[in-house]
């Protein structure tokens, strides 16, 4: 039940945020495994919560895409990821997030977020250590690009529910 | 009488994309101020012509309902008009920036349309 419903979450708010903030529609992509293109560069931006559950989030993209989004958010041009880039997908991730965050807090109790962190590369693998396994969804966007959409939560030790663990740490390798 | 608004969000992208809406309402903006966080806000504040404030809730060194506090009980800053723009959607916080005086409250993500309309009623109430 809380992955349906986790999922639902970061749905809506992902079309939201893309269609009221960059004028995009996107559409989920029935297959949610990650696709990792030989020698592409993305962009991630990551964004970590706590509370009485903690967890991870993230969205990830193509730096070409991430330069199209941050387009269509200033209404100028980039032909590469530059700060300004990385500023407008922190705030798209910030925005998805912060939002599945009000939508969970009528369920989890108070939660609260990190800033994002955005990070550049190509072949890296993001776990977050000690938590369960992601909920991906992904979506189509425009011209074959893809938007990857991932979150993870598990009880705090400090919560009622008692897990060990309490801490969700991310090893970026 | 022109609106000499403050922006004031730790996001760059948020405040360049408030910026470019308030120069899109085709309402009688002046100046526009902009801020990191709440304690820049104050700083801004005491030494620029504002006369209304867009705020975020979430920063850091300040956040958004401790400076509509400080700006409610200031003798100049109480008149001015404050909007939250923000994330926090909870009947809680809505609540809560009612309860310390806000204006306004605009969740993100929003459009120019809905920055206008926030505006206009601010505007309205100050009797203009």
């Amino acid at each position: 039940m809380m992955e349906s419903m986790l999922k639902e979450m970061m749905r809506r708010n992902c079309q939201q945020v893309f269609a009221t903030m960059l004028d995009t529609t996107i559409r989920e992509i029935a297959d949610s495994r990650p696709t990792v293109v030989e020698g592409e560069e993305r962009v991630v931006s990551l964004i970590g919560f706590g509370g009485d559950h903690t967890g991870n989030c993230l969205i990830s993209c193509s730096n070409r895409l991430a330069c199209k989004l941050a387009s269509a958010m200033f209404m100028q041009e980039y032909p590469a990821v530059n700060e300004e880039v990385m500023d407008a997908f922190g705030e798209i991730s910030n925005m998805v997030f912060g939002n599945v965050k009000t939508d969970l807090e009528e369920h989890l109790g108070p939660l609260r977020l990190t800033m994002p962190s955005v990070i550049v590369g190509e072949r890296f693998n993001i776990r977050a250590v000690s938590n369960p396994a992601w909920i991906i969804i992904r979506f189509a966007v425009c011209e074959g690009e893809e938007v990857d959409v991932r979150m993870c939560v598990t009880p705090s030790a400090s919560s009622p529910q008692g897990r060990a663990d309490t801490a969700g740490r991310v090893h970026v390798c | 009488m022109k609106l000499n608004i403050l922006i004031v969000d730790d996001s760059t992208a948020i405040r360049k994309i408030l910026l470019r809406a308030l120069t899109q309402t085709n309402l009688p903006v002046g100046e526009i101020h902009e801020a990191n966080d709440g304690l820049e806000a104050l700083s801004v504040l005491e030494k620029s012509p504002v006369n209304f404030v867009m705020t975020d809730i979430n920063m850091p060194n300040m956040d958004g309902f401790e400076l509509l506090t400080k700006m409610k009980s200031h003798n100049t800053w109480k008149k001015f008009p404050v909007i939250l723009i923000t994330t926090e959607g909870s009947q809680t916080k809505v609540l809560e920036a009612v309860r310390l005086g806000a204006n306004g409250y605009v969740r993100k993500p929003f459009t120019t349309e809905q920055i206008k309309e926030k505006l206009q009623a601010c505007m309205k109430e100050m009797g203009q």
